[in-house]
């Protein structure tokens, strides 16, 4: 995992604790986000879709 | 913003995507920024002229289904993060990102109005009748794992809310398919929990606390409540992946 994803508060990031109600749920929701990773999209490409779809609902995230 | 400035080695990219600036971007960067957000503010409008975009640009098959996905998992996690109001965890050189709460969704056409998922022509031209999930492998598997597990518990709340919920948010996403896969709609007035997927569904820039204390009032303790909102969230990003599948 690149760095950058690392929180500085040295937790869990927030999408991670909100889902910390429910192991399974957290067990088979990330899964998914690994298995895009793992799709040979460039990470730029990635980025680039991650960042526009949060714009576009008007999220930080 | 910040995983993007990192990942493309500058902040040229982020700055344009957070000022809206398309014309800033480069035409693969572009090609992938309209198919985000049409994919997210309208997905009934995705076409194959849409993908053929990417394609275009260099993109495979393989890369498109993929951009697809993460267009439709970062559909789940932004109504996460908004429904359930957790904070930004990182630190950036870049400007702050400001929510426009003002935001207008894109209204919905109505049932009658062709939509990619039944193979209708539309105004935009043919549409595609392809396959509304990826290709056999690791990203499917994993994402029927992670739906199975949402649709089919019985705890904290039961399989039939979970379908009408899921149904409300395909619903808001015109991917009628997947409403009728899901089972019949709601009837009558909307519930609490009901109104509360259409929100989240249509305008998750919209959500506040008060959202999760009408829940809280209704009964619903917070275990129920995180799988009320990520069955919703879920939808709409299985609704988006659909929808951006079946338009290749």
């Amino acid at each position: 995992m690149p760095p950058v994803y690392r929180p500085p508060h040295g937790d869990a990031a927030g999408i991670i604790r909100a889902h910390s109600l429910d192991p399974e749920l957290l067990k088979r929701t990330f899964p998914v986000s690994g298995a895009l990773r793992a799709t040979g999209l460039p990470w730029p490409d990635y980025e680039l879709l991650a960042g526009t779809t949060s714009r576009a609902n008007q999220c930080f995230y | 913003m910040e995983f993007l400035r990192v990942a493309s080695g500058g902040a040229a990219t982020s700055l344009a995507v957070l000022s809206g600036d398309e014309d800033a971007l480069s035409p693969r960067a572009r090609a992938l920024a309209r198919l985000a957000t049409t994919l997210t503010a309208q997905p009934w409008a995705v076409t194959s002229e849409t993908v053929k975009d990417a394609l275009r640009q260099g993109l495979d098959a393989d890369h498109v289904e993929s951009a697809i996905g993460v267009v439709a998992m970062f559909n789940y996690f932004t109504r996460v993060a908004d429904a359930s109001g957790i904070e930004f965890d990182y630190q950036s050189p870049l400007p702050a990102f400001a929510p426009d709460r003002g935001q207008t969704a894109v209204p919905r056409p109505d049932r009658a109005v062709p939509s990619v998922s039944d193979g209708s022509v539309s105004d935009a031209g043919p549409v595609g009748d392809g396959q509304r999930l990826p290709s056999p492998g690791p990203l499917r598997t994993a994402w029927e794992t992670w739906r199975a597990y949402l649709l089919d518990t019985d705890e904290p709340i039961g399989r039939d809310e979970r379908r009408l919920l899921a149904r409300v948010a395909a619903e808001e996403s015109a991917d009628w398919t997947g409403a009728e896969e899901l089972g019949p709609p709601a009837s009558g007035p909307d519930t609490p929990a009901i109104a509360f997927a259409r929100k989240l569904s249509r305008e998750p820039w919209c959500m506040q606390p008060g959202d999760l204390e009408n829940l809280r009032v209704a009964g619903y303790a917070e275990p129920a409540i995180l799988h009320v909102i990520s069955v919703v969230a879920h939808q709409n990003a299985t609704s988006r992946l659909a929808l951006g599948l079946a338009a290749r």
